[in-house]
């Protein structure tokens, strides 16, 4: 197996954690921001462990096209830079 | 081994890792914001991961534009870079003969020369060192740049600050590190080929009909009338009949030299003349030169000098055999001269088909070798002379070649010994440090990323 794919695979299985962990955060945030526990803190970390949860999944959601965006971007500034120009007289 | 593209193409599949952990840890439910930040700086990372990887090819064209615009190529640096190396080693060469010549006279001066040698010698390796940094970078400066971004983009951002070195690195030497020879020169405006003056060209000795003459002191002389007395050098001629020049300090460029040959007790004067121009200090230039008194010779064991009143002659030798055949025309009378040192014999001697003997013989004795020069009258007209001899085992000449120095060359040099010695370290020196300082803010930079 050759250090790319070996990568790219890793990179799934990472991805798939991700989600799952997403949701994980996402039932835990909830559990904790409804929880009849009459302790302020305790809500506020639900609310932000859900806002981050979602804010992770938005970009996991969107990396493909962050990625696919950056590389149209550069291959569009990628054309090859023009020759520099020459100190030439014309005619003689 | 990892190709360049394999590099980029894992440096984006790390950056991709580095994305989805980012993502993991941003949105994993842990209470620690610590954790998210670090989530929060790899996705951010993995946009500086995917820039730098895929605005590779943007970088090298960028660095070959700015090369072409200042007009700045490797080209002017390997010859600048080969011109020092060249003045280097052709002073470590005339100290070291210059030490040899006044050693003995003086003990003061010696132990400065042999600190000047050594500090050339350290010229020397920061120019061979120079030149390494040089050649990998100017070949191998896309690999460096692909394994740059590849570091920069392992997981976690643990070897980025490497990463960026390297990557800042290789643009900063690769588009400035060819602009020294412009540096140096901006700061001390001299073109290294002006430094020293002096040529080490190639000469072989040669009589009239092209034989070799060796074992012997080569006179040099500045100007054509030779008095005896006004040689600049006398440099020593080995047995294949070249001069050793790389022991002599070298024959000043840009003058015109005329010779005479110390040998066997004679010196033999040559109509030959050479001009030593700049291309000589460069290049290997070569010379034959013509001792126009010796007619044939089998050296170092008999030489036939030249009748004055020769208007042509036929040569045919057999060294081998210790045979020589001369045919001579001769306009009026004149001697035939033979010289021969004493580890030969010449047996037998005949003109014209008839066996005669020498009309008379003197002993010489030069540079602890004797020998008996060899005397016939010859009556005008055409004579076939054929001389046989006996070559028995020859003995070194005892010589003793000397150059004459200037005091002021001798100052002159020293002082460009110094220059040369700042050109190639100190300067050189200060320029890698101003570009390193270049590559750390670079990196700096870089390595802030989209942070």
């Amino acid at each position: 197996m050759d250090l790319v794919t070996f990568v790219r695979q890793l990179t799934v299985q990472v991805m798939i954690i991700a989600w799952a962990i997403f949701i994980l955060t996402w039932i835990v945030g909830w559990a904790l921001r409804g929880a009849p526990i009459p302790i302020t803190r305790l809500k506020k970390t639900g609310h932000s462990l859900v806002e981050d949860a979602v804010w992770a999944a938005f970009w996991l959601a969107m990396g493909g096209t962050i990625f696919s965006l950056i590389t149209y971007i550069v291959s569009q500034i990628g054309v090859p830079a023009p020759p520099p120009p020459i100190n030439a007289t014309i005619g003689g | 081994m990892l190709e360049v593209s394999q590099a980029l193409e894992l440096s984006f599949y790390l950056g991709l890792l580095n994305y989805v952990l980012g993502n993991l840890l941003l949105g994993s439910p842990l209470p620690f914001p610590s954790a998210k930040k670090l989530g929060i700086y790899m996705i951010k990372d993995a946009l500086a991961i995917w820039i730098l990887a895929s605005s590779f090819t943007i970088i090298l064209n960028v660095i070959g534009y700015i090369r072409s615009i200042t007009g700045i190529s490797w080209e002017t640096l390997h010859e600048w870079l080969s011109a020092m190396l060249l003045n280097v080693l052709s002073y470590l060469g005339s100290i070291k003969i210059l030490s040899g010549m006044i050693g003995n006279l003086s003990a003061f001066l010696s132990p400065i020369l042999s600190r000047i040698t050594s500090l050339l010698s350290t010229a020397m390796i920061s120019l061979i060192a120079l030149q390494i940094l040089s050649v990998i970078i100017s070949t191998k400066y896309s690999e460096l740049l692909a394994i740059g971004i590849l570091i920069y983009a392992l997981p976690l951002g643990i070897f980025k600050r490497a990463g960026s070195i390297l990557i800042s690195f290789t643009l900063i030497f690769s588009v400035a590190l060819p602009a020294m020879p412009l540096f140096i020169s901006a700061i001390y405006p001299v073109s290294p080929k002006m430094l020293n003056d002096r040529a080490f060209p190639y000469i072989e000795v040669r009589d009239l009909s092209g034989g070799a003459l060796g074992d012997a002191l080569l006179l040099v002389y500045q100007s054509s009338n030779m008095i005896a007395g006004s040689e600049i050098a006398a440099i020593l001629v080995n047995d294949r009949g070249e001069t050793i020049m790389n022991e002599t300090p070298g024959l000043p460029i840009g003058g015109i030299y005329y010779f005479s040959l110390e040998m066997f007790g004679w010196r033999l004067y040559s109509a030959s003349s050479i001009f030593l121009g700049n291309e000589c200090m460069f290049k290997n230039c070569s010379y034959v030169i013509t001792i126009d008194g010796v007619l044939a010779s089998d050296s170092p064991y008999i030489f036939i000098h030249t009748p004055p009143a020769l208007t042509y002659y036929i040569i045919y030798k057999d060294p081998e055999r210790g045979y020589m055949k001369l045919v001579l025309h001769l306009a009026s009378t004149s001697f035939l001269i033979a010289t021969v040192p004493y580890y030969t014999v010449v047996t037998a001697i005949s003109i014209d088909g008839n066996q005669t003997i020498w009309d008379d013989r003197r002993p010489w004795s030069w540079a602890g070798i004797d020998g008996y020069n060899y005397y016939k009258l010859l009556d005008p007209g055409v004579h076939t002379i054929e001389i046989h001899y006996m070559k028995g085992i020859p003995s070194k000449p005892l010589l003793n070649p000397f150059y004459r120095v200037d005091r002021n060359e001798i100052k002159e040099m020293l002082s460009n010994v110094i220059i040369l010695i700042f050109l190639t370290t100190v300067f050189p020196a200060v320029y890698i440090t101003l570009l390193t300082m270049a590559t750390y803010t670079l990196a700096r930079l870089l390595e802030r990323g989209a942070r």
